[in-house]
Parts: C-alpha cells; structure tokens; sequence
C-alpha cells in the first residue's frame, strides 16, 4: 500500500501550513541538555523554555533529557527543575512545568562514555515513539568548554549529529568560543567534524536581547538615519558595556580572560558590527552574517609598536564605591598580586571601508565602574558654519542606543533658550521601551532557544564571525604582552583612566552615563 | 528588583465642553509628586471602546491591560439608555519605575443613550492625539442602525470586533465582511480566539497526504456563545478544503469556542476536542492511528486579545 502519511514529508502542500508559518510555530523536537544540572540549565534554559510554553510557542510534540554525570533520577531532576522556573522564571511559568513535567527526562552518562551515547540514542527514539517528537534533536552543550571535544566527537560516531530526510539535528554551543584564533579554530573545526555549519548555532545572548535587534530596525526600518550613518556625518562611535560589580569569587576564572576575552571579543564585538554594517539584501541568517562579517574584515589588526596608543588597559583599585569600601582587583579572592590582567579595556578601532573611513568606533568595557549600563552612542560632526553664541562649537548631536537599562534610543540637540537672547542648550528626546511598549520582555534565551529550534540562525555567531573578532582581539592581547606599560589604574566607582581621554583625540570625550 | 508600580488617580468629573481643561487638571494632579520624580507622558495610540454599561467594568479591565503594552489616551463610551449626556469621567494611570514616572493612560469615560451616538465624533475628533494610530473596539452587539459604528469606525485606522456578542451571526458577519470589502482594517476577536483550533488543524493536516479535490466533510459541534465563531471556521475550512461543512449546536450555550471539529477526507480523520482548557488532536489514517497530541486552548482573557489585536496592526 502506498504511504499515505506526513504531507510535509511528501512535498504535498499543508491546506493549512499558513497557521504554522504565522505563528512561528517549532517542529517537534527533543533538546538534549548536556550538563544538564548546572546552574545555567535552572537558571536560564529551563525558565526560558516554560517562557515559551506559556507564549505557546512549543510544539506538541516536544522533550527535554538532561544528560549528565551525577546520578540524579528523574524525579529528582524535574524537583531541581520546578524549584528553578520557580525562582527564575517568568509569572505563571510554574503551572507551565508541572502540566509538561512528564516530558523532562535525565540520563547518567560520563560525557566521555561512548555506551552512554548509544543509550541516549535509544531513549531519543523511544521517546520519538511516546511523544511525537518525530527525531528532530537538538543538542546544548552547556558543560565547560573541556568537555565539548568529548560530547562532539561521541554524537558523531553515534550518528546522533546526522540528519536524515526532513529530521533536524543542531548543536548550541555557549561561549566562551576559545580563548584565541588558534583555540577557536580548533573548536571550530572539531564542531565541523560533527555537525555542517548551518547546524551550528553559537550562543552570544547579546544578540538575544530585544535592544541589541532593534539596532537593525532603527537603522533599516527608518528613512531618516541611514543617510547619516556614515563618516560624512558621523564624528565616532563610543559603544560601552559597563558593569558597576567586580570580579567577585570569578577571580581566578577573570585572571585568564580579562575583560578583552570576556566582553570585547563577544558581547562588544557583535554590537559594533550590527552598528557598523551595510544593510542585508534580506534578513535572513547568511545574509546578515555575511555583512556582520565584511565588517570584521574591514578592521585590521594593530602592530604591537601601535598598541600603547590605540588602547588603554587598566585595572580598578581600592576606593570606597556606594557606601562602602571595595577591594582593587589584585586584593580579590584568586587574583596574583602581581596581576596584570586588564578589568578595563578601551579600544579606538578604525573600519577600513567606503563607509567608515575616518570615523573611529572607540569601545570600552570595565568592571568597577559607577553603573552597569550597555550603550552605543553616535556622535555627529558640527555644523558645517556655526552661527550661534559667537561662533563657539556647540556640544555635538547624540544618538544614543541604551541596550541596557532603561532600554530606549534618545537624541541629543541643541534647543533656543527662551528669552530675548540667542542661546543654545542642549535637550533631549527620549524613547523608552518600558513606556512605549511596557509589558513583560522575553528573557534572550527564550528567543535564541526558539530561534535555535526554528533553525534561524540570525542571532547566532557563525565561525567565520568568531575567527575574525579573535584576530582583531590577538593583535591587542599579544600587543600588550610586549608592551613595556603596565595596566593603568582607576579608582573603583570611576569611570576609568585619564589615559583613556587621550584615547579619543581632541574635541571629545567619553560620555559619563 | 520591584517591578513597575502603576497609580490611578481618583475620578474627576467634567462637562463635555470642558473635557480639555479637566485633562490639563488631571496632568496636574499626576505632577503633584511626593517622589521627586520626573514625569513623562508618552502616549502611542488612541483608544475608543464602545460597550453597553453592563460591561463597563470588563472594558476598564481591558484598557488597564492594553496600556500595558500601548500607554494609551482612551475614550471609553458606555452605552446607557438612562444616561444623561454631556458628562464625562477622566481619569489617568502614572507607572513609575526607578527614578522615572510615565503617564500612561489617560482615560475619559462617557456614558449616554444610544441617541446621543451621532455628537460622538465631533466630541472626540478634537480631543484625539495628534499622529497616533486610532483603534476602535466595538464590544457589544452588531448595532442598528449600523449608522452608529460607521461613525466611530470613521475616526479610526483599525477596528477590534467580537462577533461572539451578535444577535444574528449570519447576517451580522456578513455586514463586517461587506466593511472589510470596502476596505475598512477589521479584527474579530472571536477569529483570534480560534487560533489554536486552527493551528491544531494545521498541525493534523502535518501527519497526513491531503490531495486538493479530495471529497471532504467537516462537522462543528457548538454551543450558542460560538455560534459565530463555528461559522468563521466553517467558512474557513469550506474556503481551504472545499469542504461540506455541517454544524452540531448541541454544544455548551456559554462556551465562547467550538466543542468538537470532526474531519474526514480520503479515509482520514482527524478529531479535535475540548476537554477542560486543552485542544486534544487525535489523527487516524488508513495505517496508522497517531498518539494525540494537545495544544493550549486558550491564550489569555478577551482583554488579552484585545491588546493582541491592537498590537497586530
């Protein structure tokens, strides 16, 4: 008898596909969760994916397997679970887990066990049968780093990364991707080894966050500011992530990556190419990536002989911060003494392109500065003919992108003073998202975890992407490896070294925000 | 970290012809800020809700919700057969959130007799914010004469409807449909309430080979809340499947979806039911009988929907 099933399978149109394309709607799958009772899996993971049930965006076929060492059961795993959606997740998330809790399922293994892969792959399909899930897996790798080389090597040699018909199969993995080129080319090419590219999605939750995408619709969805966004008119870039806490008991973890590894070469990086690109002919997942990554090429590397004056490194010092007395980084728990490891790192990068020759991008990130805060703010150039108060420069046009918090986009011009005389001060308008659109906000993970079971890679860094930021990243590490300059100081609570100012050049300065 | 804290300011009653003068009191009242706050009004879209005055409580419920996501100025019009016109309620909602404070509702209630519909517009014309989108909710019966909507829809970019609260179904539909042909922007709430019904047929129609021109029948079982909504998807199913559509009212008269669908086509079925707040899909071929599968039945209250509606367009 002729197969008379599954008309998505035989190319036959759905009489009603429509409504699953509408509602974003995910094919059946199962996510596989590797280390799967740490921290990130409670805190983040689970409360993101009941985040998603409660928007009922999960398919109704759909499974979770924690696979990990410890010899938890699955009751003890869903207990883990319940109590993190609880505390984590979003308002009615709770009653979301205990309707789906059945579906949450934990397997002991040692990553490296080769028997526990086979047996993984027997419960996958046995839980294909029970629960509809139809083969498709995807699987998170949410372990160190150290073990990822075990994990993908065994879903290989099982078959697991293979997708077979309409059947998906697709890897997350978390950052950090490597500690530089070398490092993360090897990672790149050990995913390669199990999984094709476009079954590779690279967490970088920035790109999650709703502020992050709304760069690319202010700028390509308006008409009035892509014909500014260019050296003509724009004078630089300051992109900042800030963070007002310091290193705390990650001491020992920061003292290997300073924050030129853990937040310029991810977080900074994806901002500065979303700020910086030409418009996609599509938004769609190569297409933009395509152009994030023409950016990347654009910059080039420093020489060492440059690195003392296009970057400034410092580290935060002991000083009474919010009320009370706060540790310098090499008085914190872990830290050498002797430590040169940057906590704060400012950069001044030229793009080598039509468009941004001659406007520098100058990004900076800290620990132990006055507040957490993640912003992008253009600076326009002047007037070309200044008319008002004697001719004297006025404080320049600001278009600023606040990521984080207060999340919005305000621009900054200047305004007559009423009364009889000329005068000019500076004033504001403001577009907030919490007043314009109030409501809940998605956690990123919930996206990026929809985006991943959609196989929309958008969001997610692709190696090339990577590569490339990790080439740029090298040249300043290795620069400052030969540099005769130690790390500058700045008190904890400020907004980091003098020496940074000089970063800029004449006539700006960094904003204070 | 706290979230936002939302305050309503007391009623304050005014004449219609004063209704400016008593917003500008209302602004007033929301600066007299014992928090050294900064307050910010940011507005993005006019509201008109239109409701019989047994409802008015749901329709402030609504609009509560909607400025969550859209801060709104809402004019919510209260259809009151003992009314006198000519006086109006305003009120306004501030959410404060750190160290900022936003106005984000302003609200003006009127109540009046369906006779006095026809000063509606030129009351609210001049108070509607300026480059904002209007959206109108009509939340009671189909009216006659239909003179009454077509005046308020004639302010406004889109209009919500719930077809759940027509009389008469089948001629009501057909007098929406004949404002959409026209080129009116239209939303029916009960259509979003049957969301799920329809993503749950499409996920059926996933496990089966449909062949367009395949004899089809489809069955609804209802109750009389959702006469409209059975028809809306009976319309639908005959416009896809070019199917036989036959209807069962046996259903629950207060439920405000369909009970039951029951397709069958080329020796398929495909079985929908409601138990309790789930959609139950069970999918049977000539080989196979698939597991069920269930989807949520429902997403949210109507005022959920409501703002859904809005945020659509």
């Amino acid at each position: 008898m002729a197969d008379t099933t599954a008309s998505s399978a035989t190319g036959l149109a759905n009489p009603l596909g429509d409504e699953l394309r509408t509602t974003r709607s995910v094919k059946p799958c199962v996510v596989v969760i590797f280390g799967a009772t740490g921290d990130l899996t409670k805190r983040k993971l689970v409360p993101s994916l009941m985040g998603l049930a409660k928007d009922g965006l999960l398919p109704p076929g759909f499974a979770v397997v924690g696979f990990a060492r410890r010899n938890w059961t699955d009751e003890s795993f869903r207990t883990e679970l319940a109590d993190g959606v609880r505390q984590f997740g979003r308002p009615d998330t709770p009653a979301h887990f205990d309707a789906l809790a059945d579906a949450f399922t934990f397997h002991q293994s040692d990553f490296g066990d080769r028997a526990g892969y086979e047996s993984l792959k027997a419960k996958l399909e046995q839980i294909d049968r029970q629960r509809g899930t139809a083969g498709n897996r995807i699987f998170y790798l949410a372990t160190p780093p150290s073990s990822y080389s075990a994990i993908l090597q065994n879903l290989a040699a099982t078959g697991l990364s293979k997708e077979t018909g309409d059947h998906f199969a697709r890897v997350i993995v978390e950052k950090p991707f490597g500690r530089d080129i070398h490092t993360a080319v090897a990672l790149n090419d050990q995913v390669r080894a199990a999984f094709h590219e476009r079954q590779v999605f690279r967490i970088d939750h920035y790109l999650g966050k709703e502020t992050v995408q709304n760069i690319l619709a202010l700028r390509f969805a308006n008409g009035i500011f892509e014909p500014l966004w260019n050296e003509k008119f724009v004078d630089h870039v300051q992109i900042t992530v800030a963070e007002s806490i310091g290193v705390g008991s990650r001491g020992g973890y920061f003292e290997e990556s300073g924050i030129i590894r853990d937040m310029i070469q991810n977080h900074l990086m994806q901002v500065l190419t979303l700020v910086a690109m030409e418009p996609p002919a599509a938004i769609t997942a190569d297409a933009v990536r395509d152009e994030k990554v023409k950016v990347l090429h654009a910059i080039r590397s420093f020489k060492p002989e440059e690195i003392d004056e296009a970057t400034v490194r410092a580290q935060y010092t002991r000083a009474s911060f919010g009320g009370e007395d706060v540790k310098g980084y090499r008085d914190e728990e872990g830290v050498p003494k002797d430590s040169v490891t940057e906590t704060y790192a400012a950069v001044r990068l030229e793009i080598n392109n039509w468009r941004w020759a001659h406007t520098p991008f100058f990004l900076r990130a800290g620990k132990r500065l006055p507040r957490r805060v993640t912003e992008v703010a253009i600076t326009f150039k002047q007037p070309p003919h200044l008319l008002f108060e004697g001719g004297k420069p006025l404080q320049p046009n600001v278009l600023l992108l606040r990521i984080q918090p207060d999340e919005g986009v305000a621009l900054r011009f200047g305004a007559k003073v009423p009364g009889p005389d000329v005068r000019i001060r500076d004033v504001r308008m403001d577009f907030r998202y919490g007043t314009a659109f109030g409501g809940e906000t998605a956690d990123a993970y919930e996206r990026l975890l929809l985006d991943s079971m959609l196989g929309d890679g958008t969001l997610f860094a692709r190696a090339d992407e990577v590569e490339e930021a990790w080439r740029i990243v090298d040249s300043i590490v290795n620069g400052w490896k030969q540099s005769k300059r130690r790390p500058d100081e700045h008190a904890a609570g400020t907004w980091g070294p003098e020496r940074a100012d000089a970063l800029l050049g004449p006539g700006r300065s960094w904003r204070k925000p | 970290m706290s979230g936002p804290t939302l305050v309503r300011t007391p009623g304050q009653p005014a004449e219609w012809k004063r209704i400016h003068e008593g917003m500008r009191k209302l602004w007033r009242l929301c600066l007299a800020d014992e928090q050294g706050l900064d307050v910010a009004r940011s507005l993005t879209i006019n509201f008109l809700g239109v409701a019989d005055a047994a409802d008015a409580a749901a329709l402030r419920e609504a609009t509560e919700r909607l400025q969550r996501r859209s801060p709104c100025r809402a004019f919510l019009v209260l259809l009151d057969e003992t009314a006198t016109p000519g006086q109006a309620e305003l009120a306004a909602v501030t959410r404060s959130h750190g160290s900022t404070r936003d106005i984000v509702l302003e609200e003006i209630t009127l109540r009046l007799p369906t006779s006095a519909f026809g000063q509606l517009p030129g009351l609210i014309r001049p108070l509607l914010m300026n480059d904002l989108p209007n959206h109108l909710f009509w939340g009671c019966a189909w009216p006659s004469p239909e003179a009454t909507f077509d005046a308020m829809a004639s302010l406004c970019d889109h209009v919500v409807i719930d077809s759940r609260r027509f009389t008469q179904p089948a001629i009501d539909l057909k007098a929406v449909a004949a404002r959409r042909a026209q080129g009116k922007r239209l939303t029916d709430l009960a259509w979003l309430r049957l969301r799920p019904w329809r993503r749950a047929l499409a996920e059926g129609f996933e496990r089966v080979r449909w062949q367009p021109g395949t004899p089809t029948t489809v069955m609804i079982r209802h109750g009389k809340q959702a006469t409209a909504a059975a028809q809306l998807l009976g319309d639908w199913l005959r416009a896809r499947l070019a199917a036989k559509v036959q209807f069962d009212t046996s259903g629950d008269a207060t439920a405000p979806s369909p009970e039951g669908v029951v397709i069958n086509t080329g020796g398929f079925e495909i079985e929908l039911a409601a138990p309790r707040q789930q959609i139950r899909v069970h999918v049977t071929t000539p080989e196979h009988c698939y597991l069920p599968f269930s989807i949520a039945n429902s997403r949210g209250q109507d005022a959920d929907l409501l703002a859904a509606a809005i945020d659509m367009v």
